[in-house]
């Protein structure tokens, strides 16, 4: 009976597709996430009888056959690259890239990670690092005399130190840019790591081509749509209740087929 | 020997493919691009030794119902929806084939591709490639694509004369021995998916039925049985 595992590939489907939906809610105020979206596809099908074969010896084919098809499969869980909303915070080391750039952050063990995650901090060294310590490449070390930062849009950080009233340059943010953003890997902590499918890295300082630009004092929202992604939600949780039922369907149809014999 | 059990049991043959076929369109509910299978049954003429005829229950066919489906906006750049018949072109390593699912993105080279990884294929027969740097990728409704206004491509869309001979592949992907013309009328939507073109209510009434249905004959197979049985005993009787 195949329509009991067919409607278990749904169920499985359709658990993926909350599964997905969760996490998306989840992070709905997570700073420079991206929604992800699962992708399904139908799976193999069995040809009962095939389209185009000889119904008799006088060569009349058969206009359509008989194809049974087998359930469903998550193809992909896409993430959806699109610019998230904007939010003030006022503060002088939060920034958001306006734009296709990511920051590029520096891991302990020394490989680089990309973020949209703007929100940064200085270590008690003075590097501007991310909240979980780690530096942002390349390295931009505040002299502890700094009474102000600003940061323009190309990513160029100037102090204003003690005693001073012309700004001193100290450093700026190199951006990088994906051919195929949708193609980095998720590495928890708002980290994206590069793979084979995203490309390599295009460095450039944001302003130029597609980087995009900076804005100091801001942070990048979640592109999660709270509307959709609760739309999304009723419709998984509909299909998953269609499922159980041609489960049950297909299994009162074994229990009558039992009783009969 | 009577036949009617054996007429009975077609049907119920019949009964649980049809569970099978509903079951894979309720399945892929959610699977953009999907177009529901519906089954046709006709009845299978036998002669009995009395010169009787009996109706079997035959599934001669199950056709594609190829109507579109609805579109839902996504705002990705790279979803595409069809407004009409046709499909999209895709280079499988097997040779081309088709889908409508239009979820694509581009690999690190900048190729269009599906979410397995097959290149999409333009109306001149190419793979795409969308530059690096891109900063707007506008794809209009002819499916001709601009990247910051200079064009790059055109996505190519076919149609086939019967799409009912195209056989399902799975992936959503389609196969057909006829060779597709492209298409006039066909409009290209972007930032769009067609969803599935599934109707829920109308799969979960079939459900109903057939469940039902099963119910009914498996009873009548019981009625048919319990009375095969009576009559042999009051044949036992007599003859005692």
């Amino acid at each position: 009976m195949r329509s009991l595992n067919i409607a278990a590939t749904g169920l499985a489907a359709q658990q993926i597709h909350v599964d997905a939906i969760s996490h998306n809610l989840a992070n709905m105020t997570t700073t420079g996430y991206k929604a992800e979206r699962p992708e399904f596809q139908d799976l193999l099908y069995q040809d009962l009888r095939r389209a185009g074969s000889n119904s008799t010896d006088q060569g009349t084919v058969l206009p359509v056959g008989v194809q049974i098809g087998l359930g469903v499969k998550t193809g992909a869980i896409a993430r959806n690259t699109g610019q998230g909303t904007l939010q003030a915070t006022e503060n002088a080391l939060d920034i958001a890239v306006q734009g296709k750039g990511y920051f590029q952050i520096e891991l302990p063990d020394g490989s680089t990670a990309y973020t949209r995650d703007g929100a940064f901090k200085l270590s008690e060294e003075g590097i501007i690092v991310t909240r979980d310590g780690f530096t942002v490449q390349p390295a931009i070390t505040v002299p502890q005399d700094a009474v102000s930062i600003s940061i323009n849009q190309s990513g160029e950080v100037e102090v204003i130190v003690q005693g001073q009233t012309d700004p001193q340059q100290i450093g700026q943010f190199e951006m990088a840019s994906f051919i195929n953003p949708a193609g980095l890997n998720s590495s928890g902590d708002n980290l994206l790591l590069e793979t084979a499918a995203s490309g390599n890295p295009i460095l450039g300082n944001s302003g130029e081509d597609s980087m995009g630009t900076l804005l100091q004092g801001y942070l990048e929202n979640s592109n999660v749509n709270p509307v959709s992604e609760i739309t999304e939600l009723i419709v998984a949780q509909r299909a998953y209740e269609m499922n159980t039922k041609v489960l049950t369907a297909s299994d009162e149809m074994l229990q009558n087929l039992n009783q009969s014999v | 020997m009577d036949n009617s059990i054996y007429i009975t049991l077609s049907r119920q043959m019949a009964l649980f493919r049809d569970m099978e076929v509903t079951a894979n369109n309720i399945a892929n509910v959610d699977t953009p691009g999907y177009n529901a299978e519906k089954l046709m049954f006709s009845d299978y003429l036998v002669d009995d030794a009395n010169r009787r005829k009996s109706a079997y229950a035959n599934d001669p066919v199950s056709y594609r119902d190829t109507a579109n489906g609805s579109i839902k906006m996504t705002n990705n750049p790279f979803d595409l929806a069809i407004n009409g018949d046709g499909y999209f072109q895709v280079q499988t390593p097997l040779g081309i084939r088709f889908t409508r699912a239009g979820n694509f993105q581009v690999d690190s080279e900048g190729t269009l591709m599906t979410p397995s990884g097959h290149p999409v294929l333009g109306a001149d027969g190419g793979q795409i490639t969308i530059p690096q740097n891109a900063m707007n990728v506008g794809i209009n409704g002819a499916g001709q694509i601009s990247v910051d206004g200079e064009e790059v491509g055109q996505v190519g869309i076919m149609e086939f004369q019967n799409e009912q001979a195209m056989t399902r592949l799975g992936s959503n992907l389609y196969t057909s021995t006829e060779t597709p013309q492209p298409s006039e009328v066909a409009r290209i939507t972007q930032g769009a998916l067609e969803s599935s073109n599934v109707t829920a209510v109308s799969e979960m009434v079939r459900v109903m039925n057939v469940s039902r249905a099963v119910t009914s004959t498996a009873k009548f197979i019981e009625t048919m049985y319990d009375l095969e049985r009576r009559t042999g005993s009051v044949y036992a009787k007599q003859s005692a």
